[in-house]
């Protein structure tokens, strides 16, 4: 059996480069045409090839999202974009309209996902989109364990499912609230996400919630991690991390975390710096996080109640851009403000976490920095501690 | 054009049974929202020689696919009202796709969609009602195809499996019954009716579609359908009454009075206007 593909987000060409470095078997972006999340940074054709040659290069493939609900005013030039996206060389299209799904088939050779906005959640859906000739059925969020098990079981196709990142609480693809409440088009890629609102609740027409018991309808970001082992014993063939508008830093951690993991559990038969790996997370993210339906119906504690976020206990300072082992210095292109005389943590996809130490900060002339406060500028600082071009610095 | 209307409650048959031409029930368990009360049974004995759809409208988890099976099979003499593909397939095995009215509430906006259904041999399509008419109309020109269609009535808005209101109740400590809930976000007045059972949430929007001066533009539909959720036997009676007399007068200003005096919230939703979309055409250079 192959290896099971962690498949993972990229909002842009860099995040995708970083998901493909930290360990991702494949990356899914979104194009310009046809795809949800439009605010996300989304792909032009140049950067979808670009992006294709960078994968492809390092051994890992590009899924684009055509996902999609088209009104009549949208139907124009799907096939000849989705040509341009197989020119590309983009390997597989995610689409939730049955109809683009039928003319990846019929008009390239690039492969078809049913995209989870689909909300196929049974072995009776996967086995009708068999019938109907695609590649690979992504499940809805609502399965459980045991439900994708008995799912995988009883399918001839892959079978994807997620494992970390945002949840809708709506049945993916059949909610309306955004659509009704701001006439933003949550299948058009404008969901305001009003499930996150908080709401008064009346009985008879009275009210009977207050302001400490404001309902939400919003439930906690998934995070399975701990899953990994049944989902690979399970058969499954790709593992979804969600969150293509998330930080490089984010995509960076998550990714390398649940490579570990996975290839821990090939080498070893079990997992036994799983806790390390949920640390590494838990670092990256700022949302609270649970196993969603994974474990069965969600309960009080998979919902997200009182705005209980948190924010991520790391900041992303900078990428480590060049460092030499001879004078020990090390170039940082700069992502967030910090300052000389601090402690930091340098993240790396080969050694993990290590803590540094940094003196003075200089510009990349040699000028003594009072912080280093410009992003995307290169700064240097010497430290005794390896570093490796793309480490990340938080 | 049939009149379909809504059945959730077995004392409403008798209010309906004379006035719509088709009755869509809503089942315990097998339905998304429905009246654990319900006699599918007694129902379908009041309602003999009528034409009856079943709907079996949930998106369904794995571990309920025996009972619909099984639900399928016992009544596979009527039609049903389908949202999940899944239960599409186990139709399509049982050889009942022509017994089949396929409405995945907002995935169907467009004729290519219309069209590729169509060749499954369905008794109906469901177009989604948050597109603009003029879409549906074009799609139907374009198309032909058979549409199932809700003229009047609430239109759900969210559908979670997230069992939302026992979850609440543990969270705020809350002891509450079933009915007459509503939700209203904190910076709006309008109040969304809110349904629960052991298959999930459902809200509704505050408002009630009603499509019925356009329904001499709308004489192309298979099925009008009127959801009567959260309106009383005699209300829905009324209305479906006025819906079935707009189709055969010219002037239907008194009738559209008629629907007034009943001072109900009605709009007419995304009828004249499209939901917002920043896109950019793809002209082949990108």
């Amino acid at each position: 059996m192959a290896k099971i593909e962690l498949l993972a987000p990229a909002g842009n060409l860099e995040k995708l480069k970083y998901a493909v470095m930290y360990g991702a078997d494949a990356v899914f972006i979104g194009g310009k045409h046809f795809s949800l999340r439009s605010r996300a940074s989304n792909f032009t054709l140049e950067e979808i090839q670009e992006g294709c040659e960078y994968a492809h290069a390092h051994g890992a493939k590009v899924h684009v999202t055509c996902n999609i609900v088209m009104h009549e005013s949208d139907l124009g030039g799907v096939v000849s974009y989705l040509k341009a996206l197989e020119n590309c060389g983009v390997d597989a299209i995610i689409a939730s309209s049955p109809t683009i799904l039928s003319l990846v088939k019929q008009h390239t050779r690039m492969e078809a996902h049913v995209s989870t906005q689909q909300s196929v959640i049974n072995s009776e859906g996967v086995k009708f989109f068999e019938e109907f000739g695609v590649d690979r059925v992504v499940l809805g969020r609502e399965c459980s364990m045991e439900d994708i098990k008995n799912i995988r079981a009883k399918s001839k196709i892959d079978i994807e499912a997620f494992i970390h990142g945002g949840m809708c609480s709506s049945v993916s693809g059949r909610c309306m609230l955004s659509n009704v409440m701001t006439n933003r088009d949550a299948n058009r890629g404008g969901c305001a996400q009003s499930c996150r609102w908080d709401y008064r609740v009346f009985k008879d027409g009275e009210q009977i919630s207050n302001d400490k018991s404001i309902f939400t309808m919003s439930g906690k970001d998934l995070c399975t991690i701990e899953y990994i082992p049944q989902m690979i014993d399970a058969g499954v063939t790709s593992l979804k991390i969600e969150g293509r508008m998330k930080s490089l830093h984010y995509i960076a951690a998550v990714v390398n975390a649940y490579r570990k993991a996975i290839d821990e559990y090939y080498a070893l038969g079990s997992v036994p710096n799983m806790a390390q790996y949920k640390e590494d997370i838990f670092l990256a993210e700022n949302r609270p996080a649970s196993t969603g339906f994974l474990a069965g119906d969600v309960t009080i504690k998979e919902q997200l109640f009182s705005r209980e976020y948190t924010t991520p206990t790391k900041d992303f300072f900078g990428i480590v851009q060049k460092y030499n082992k001879e004078t020990k210095e090390v170039v940082v292109e700069v992502r967030n403000y910090f300052t000389p005389n601090s402690e930091v943590e340098l993240f790396s996809r080969f050694s993990g976490r290590t803590k540094i130490k940094i003196g003075k900060i200089y510009d990349i002339r040699g000028n003594e920095l009072e912080c280093a406060n410009k992003p995307m500028t290169l700064v240097k600082f010497t430290t005794d501690v390896v570093c490796e071009q793309y480490d990340i610095i938080r | 054009m049939k009149y379909a209307v809504s059945i959730y409650k077995n004392q409403d048959i008798q209010h309906l049974k004379d006035i719509a031409d088709s009755f869509v029930l809503y089942i315990p368990k097998m339905s998304c929202v429905y009246d654990p009360e319900f006699n599918i049974d007694s129902a379908l004995e009041e309602l003999k020689g009528k034409e009856i759809i079943l709907g079996i409208n949930k998106v369904y988890l794995e571990w309920e696919l025996d009972a619909l099976r099984e639900f399928v099979l016992r009544y596979s003499g009527y039609k049903f009202l389908v949202s999940d593909l899944g239960a599409v397939q186990i139709l399509k095995e049982a050889g009942l796709l022509a017994n089949v009215i396929y409405d995945p509430n907002t995935l169907i906006c467009n004729s290519m969609e219309l069209e590729l259904f169509s060749r499954y041999g369905f008794s109906a399509l469901g177009m989604s009602s948050e597109i603009p008419l003029a879409d549906v109309q074009s799609a139907y020109r374009r198309t032909e195809a058979k549409i199932f269609y809700q003229v009047f009535g609430r239109k759900i808005m969210f559908y979670s499996k997230r069992k939302l209101v026992d979850i609440y109740k543990e969270f705020s400590g809350l002891e509450f019954g079933s009915e007459g809930m509503e939700l209203q976000e904190f910076m709006r007045t309008e109040k969304y009716p809110i349904f629960y059972n052991e298959g999930g949430t459902y809200v509704y929007r505050d408002y009630l579609i009603s499509l019925l001066k356009e329904m001499k533009n709308l004489s192309f539909l298979e099925y009008a359908y009127i959801e009567g959720i959260t309106l009383n036997p005699e209300i829905i009676a009324k209305i479906a009454l006025i819906f079935k007399k707009s189709a055969e007068i010219e002037d239907i200003s008194e009738l559209e009075n008629e629907l007034l005096a009943l001072d109900l919230n009605i709009k007419d939703g995304f009828a004249y206007k499209d939901t917002a979309y920043v896109k950019e055409g793809f002209d082949g250079k990108n």
